[in-house]
């Protein structure tokens, strides 16, 4: 039976992020979710599962909270789920991530195709669905908008800056999609209850032997916080209101 | 929370999501229309919102009541009334089916039910008499193997979008004043002929409940329809109209957080003299506190109550507790909520105020407080707590 997996990230929740008065980030009492973008990837592998009727499984990397993500991934569609259980995901870095997935994905053995998505909803850095190619020595579509399977070619539309492109390629492969390619369903109430029957599979960080510390180091993380004028272009008729706000705006080299 | 657990807390995500991306986009139509919100309650039932007591076999969750009051907290943050019909269809009137229904009437009424295909309404209140069912005149008659029933009942939930009403109704003699005896429950199937649907009412709050009132003339029943035993209704209406006053509870919690979570923003983000509203005026940090402090208590009211309710205790003074201070605490947020925001609070389109009128409605709304605080007060006398 063929194999489809779902690529996904546990993320702090952007909801419960405060930026203290000197910017710098507060994640005191945050909690962590499934990243929205990968909510896609998903349900683009359960779709993907359906069309090479094969089985949907899930996998992912964190510390051991993240293992709160597998009834979540679990209820969504995926069959099975896969954990790399290692606090180093705290501090991986685009190698790091894709390594250990890399090795887990031949851990399990036969896969057909690998589904990210594009990037995820913390960092967005869009490494992984690329380096994980260069791991697996498999074929990448980036920025999938839409895809079809017939046998084992798999023909995916790409949305680029400017135009759409139409590729083709013969599985086994990877592809990362882009948040509009489906609207994951919520799924219900009783899909959670079974999410604990399935099956849930967890990788300690001896168990994959692949180096996990990274080589990129973030050094500091400080909030952007954009500071309004507050300009309000009130005097005159509106054509001088229009043509004092132009003034301003080239002033400040916007226009 | 202590009451969380892994699982609750994905049932409490999913209903988050089905706030955020289903229900919050139709509030204020719903609020402004006050039609009822069918797609909305459609879609609680695909998601296992409306089974979640109700037993596996009926195509419920078999879950706990915890579980049910999450899921009820959360949606009454954004839409309070979504969650009065929800408890109407499965706590009043899928209650009676389970506790008193026979396999058929199960497979019937309470399997569709519990996926929302139908939709149920619970008829009890009488214009004379209001829950007192001493007074009440709606009576059903044997008509050889037939029943026959007359009357009509007022601010009745779920009215002309039911599938099917489940009615309480006298059969007895007279009904006995101590054991509420003589009372018995039929299903009414909408298109029983002699069965009229009121309009519905225009409310201060709840808009979009679908309430109004239903009359019976000389509408025939087979006597398949007759749920529970004959005359021995009243005991399974007190646990199943319980269970909807503990409702009251959390439904109170997402009306107060609702309007609360407004309310900090707002002092957060309006700014005067330079300053957000909050930093500077101690009397707007004190307003919020009263009412964080406020919620917080009603919290821990809720689901200690629930924990023993899952335990198999059946709350009947808790649970009436529960829907007068669900009530006292929403009305009392919400109120302070609109204060906060001053002017703009009475404008609808802020969406603040429709808090405190669904608070308001919470005190009366299926049994006053008062009448509940009567109840409480025989319960202590006769010290049942």
């Amino acid at each position: 039976m063929a194999r489809i997996v779902a690529c996904y990230k546990w993320v702090i929740d952007e909801s419960d992020i405060k930026v203290n008065p000197d910017l710098s980030i507060n994640l005191q009492n945050s909690k962590g979710k499934i990243s929205d973008y990968d909510k896609n990837a998903i349900e683009a592998a359960v779709n993907a599962a359906e069309l090479l009727e094969g089985k949907p499984v899930g996998l992912t990397f964190g510390n051991s909270k993240c293992k709160a993500s597998l009834k979540d991934a679990l209820s969504r569609g995926l069959e099975e789920a896969y954990f790399i259980n290692s606090e180093k995901a705290d501090k991986a870095d685009g190698r790091v991530t894709a390594a250990a997935l890399a090795t887990a994905i031949q851990e399990m053995g036969e896969v057909d195709l690998v589904v990210c998505a594009e990037g995820a909803s913390d960092t967005y850095a869009r490494q992984t669905a690329p380096r994980l190619g260069a791991c697996l020595d498999l074929p990448v579509i980036s920025s999938v908008n839409s895809f079809t399977i017939e046998g084992k070619t798999l023909t995916a539309i790409r949305k680029l800056d400017d135009c759409l492109e139409t590729v083709k390629v013969e599985l086994p492969a990877i592809i990362a999609v882009l948040p509009e390619i489906n609207h994951p369903p919520i799924p219900g109430l009783k899909a959670v209850m079974n999410a604990g029957k399935k099956k849930m599979v967890e990788f300690a960080e001896a168990d994959l032997k692949v180096d996990l510390n990274p080589k990129n180091q973030v050094l500091d993380l400080q909030a952007y916080v954009m500071e309004r004028k507050n300009i309000v272009f009130a005097d005159g008729e509106l054509t001088e209101q229009v043509k004092n706000l132009v003034i301003a705006l080239k002033k400040e080299g916007v226009i | 929370m202590w009451y969380m657990n892994e699982e609750r807390e994905l049932m409490r995500n999913i209903a988050r999501e089905f706030v955020e991306q289903e229900v919050k986009p139709q509030v204020m139509e719903i609020e402004r229309t006050g039609e009822f919100p069918l797609e909305l309650f459609k879609r609680a039932g695909e998601l296992g919102f409306l089974g979640v007591t109700i037993p596996e076999e009926y195509g419920g969750l078999g879950g706990d009541h915890t579980t049910l009051a999450i899921i009820l907290e959360e949606i009454a943050k954004s839409m309070p009334v979504l969650t009065v019909a929800m408890g109407a269809h499965s706590l009043l009137s899928g209650g009676l089916i389970s506790m008193l229904g026979t396999p058929e009437q199960k497979q019937k009424y309470l399997l569709p039910a519990a996926s929302g295909e139908i939709i149920l309404a619970c008829a009890s209140t009488e214009g004379v008499g209001g829950s007192n069912q001493v007074e009440y005149t709606t009576r059903a008659v044997a008509d050889g193997e037939d029943w026959i029933l007359n009357g009509s009942k007022v601010l009745i939930s779920n009215i002309g979008v039911a599938d099917a009403y489940v009615v309480l109704t006298v059969t007895g003699e007279k009904v006995d004043p101590a054991t509420r005896s003589g009372m018995s429950v039929f299903i009414v199937d909408k298109d029983t002929p002699g069965l009229e649907v009121g309009k519905h009412e225009e409310k201060l709050g709840w808009h979009g409940s679908a309430t109004g009132s239903v009359s019976f003339k000389n509408c025939r029943l087979p006597k398949e329809n007759l749920v529970g035993p004959l005359h021995g209704a009243m005991q399974a209406m007190f646990v199943s109209s319980t269970d909807e006053f503990l409702s009251c509870g959390p439904v109170g919690l997402g009306i107060a957080e609702g309007a609360y979570e407004m309310a900090l923003n707002y002092s957060l983000e309006r700014i005067q003299g330079g300053q957000n509203m909050f930093d500077r005026f101690q009397v707007t940090r004190h307003k919020l506190v009263k009412m964080f402090t406020e919620i917080e208590t009603l919290r821990a009211l809720v689901y200690s109550t629930y924990a023993n309710r899952d335990e198999g205790d059946l709350c009947l003074a808790h649970g009436r507790m529960l829907k007068v201070k669900g009530a006292e605490v929403s009305e009392y947020v919400a109120r302070e909520a609109i204060q906060l925001f001053g002017g703009v609070g009475t404008v609808v389109d802020t969406g603040v105020e429709r808090f405190w009128r669904d608070g308001k409605v919470l005190a009366i709304g299926g049994a006053s407080v008062e009448a509940l605080n009567d109840h409480i007060a025989m319960m202590i006398r006769n010290k049942m707590v």
